[in-house]
Formats: structure tokens, sequence, C-alpha cells
């Protein structure tokens, strides 16, 4: 487990936190900002809002930074939580943005721009880079991790 | 021979010092979703200096 990893339990779930995985696709905080606050130290308040609301942004989060699972252990069965352990989790999602296009980028005021569907990124001096599904631009210049976003912007 | 735009994949091309030059069948939206006029063929501003966000105006080239 990574240092920087983080678990919240409300009893009935447990959240975890993979800061490295995350892309800051801003869709918990939106959302849910009751419970997904990046202003706030802990940033999850696993106490504001109830499990099924909680669960709902979970799954949405579009990596596995953001995963969780039932505290009861009987209740974990597949499709009913979501874990790095379970990669299917991942796979479904990644067919769904598939599916979206034309490809969607989303400009965050003062944050990244976030590109859904399918795409290549090509450096201009036609290194390919990577095909993806989704990934956040940084567009502020502060990033550590060019061309991507690394939540830099909130420094 | 395929040219249709429908069918060109959409690319990302990263300018050193630079911009991020975006082509093929891709939508502009803001954060709530509402789309943004696309001319089809963009520069996203990548240092923060644009006046034209999120487009790039050169700004970056400003010392």
């Amino acid at each position: 487990m990574n240092p920087n990893d983080r678990e919240y339990s409300n009893g009935e779930i447990t959240v975890s936190w993979k800061p490295d995985e995350c892309i800051h696709s801003t869709i918990c905080y939106k959302k849910l900002i009751e419970v997904f606050n990046p202003g706030n130290r802990p940033w999850v308040n696993i106490h504001g809002s109830t499990t099924e609301k909680i669960v709902e942004v979970v799954k949405q989060c579009p990596t596995n930074a953001l995963t969780y699972k039932w505290n009861d252990e009987s209740r974990n069965t597949p499709g009913n939580f979501k874990s790095v352990d379970q990669p299917v989790a991942r796979e479904q999602k990644e067919e769904a943005l598939v599916e979206e296009k034309p490809v969607r980028i989303e400009i965050i005021p003062d944050g990244p721009a976030i590109v859904n569907g399918n795409f290549v990124i090509n450096h201009e001096n036609g290194i390919k880079m990577k095909m993806a599904n989704m990934v956040s631009f940084c567009t502020c210049g502060k990033s550590s991790n060019q061309p991507f976003c690394d939540g830099s912007h909130h420094n | 021979m395929e040219n249709s735009n429908q069918k060109d994949p959409v690319e990302f091309k990263v300018v050193k010092d630079g911009p991020l030059h975006v082509t093929g069948n891709f939508v502009l939206t803001d954060s709530d979703g509402n789309l943004l006029p696309n001319p089809g063929e963009v520069y996203l501003c990548r240092c923060g200096k644009s006046n034209n966000k999120p487009f790039c105006d050169g700004s970056h080239r400003v010392k």
C-alpha cells in the first residue's frame, strides 16, 4: 500500500483513496462536496452523506483513485463493489467511455481540460505518446507531470 | 483511404513550450456540459498566460 493511500469507513462501507491514480476529473467533488472536499483535511468526510450517494459517486470516478467495499464481506458480490483487485471495474468504465463520441473536451475554469473519448496524444516531433480514453491536460503550466494535470493548479 | 472528418481520430499534439494542438471530431464544453463554439481545430493554452482561454494567444512566448 502506498503511504499516501487512505481509507475511510462509515461502518457500512470503506472508501479507499489512492492519490497516485487520480486524474483530477473533479467528478467526485462536483457531485458530492459534502463528502469529497479538496479544501478540507482530511478531504473525505465519510459521514457527510448517505452510503447510497457515496457509492454512486465513487462508481463515477473514472479511475481507481476512489474505490469502495462493503464492510460486510458477503455483500461484495461482482458489480456491487469497486476495487483495484477487480480489474473488471476499470474495463467496464473504459468500454463505456469508448462508446462516447465524439471526443469531448471539458474546460474546467482554473483547472484542467478533461478529455473523454477515443483519441491519441502525440508530441510535435512525431513521437507517439499514448492512446487513451480519459486524461486531464494541464492548462496552467504548473504541473510536474506535463502535459497532464497533477493538481498543482490548486497551489 | 479514410479521409472523412468523422473517421479521423482525434489527435492532441503537444507543442514543446507551446499549446496543445487538437484536430479531429471533438466537442468543447464548459464545466456544466454546455457546448462551446468549436472552430474544428483548436490550440489550447498550456501555460496559463493566455488572455483568450482556453485558447492559446501566443502569450507563452512573453518572458
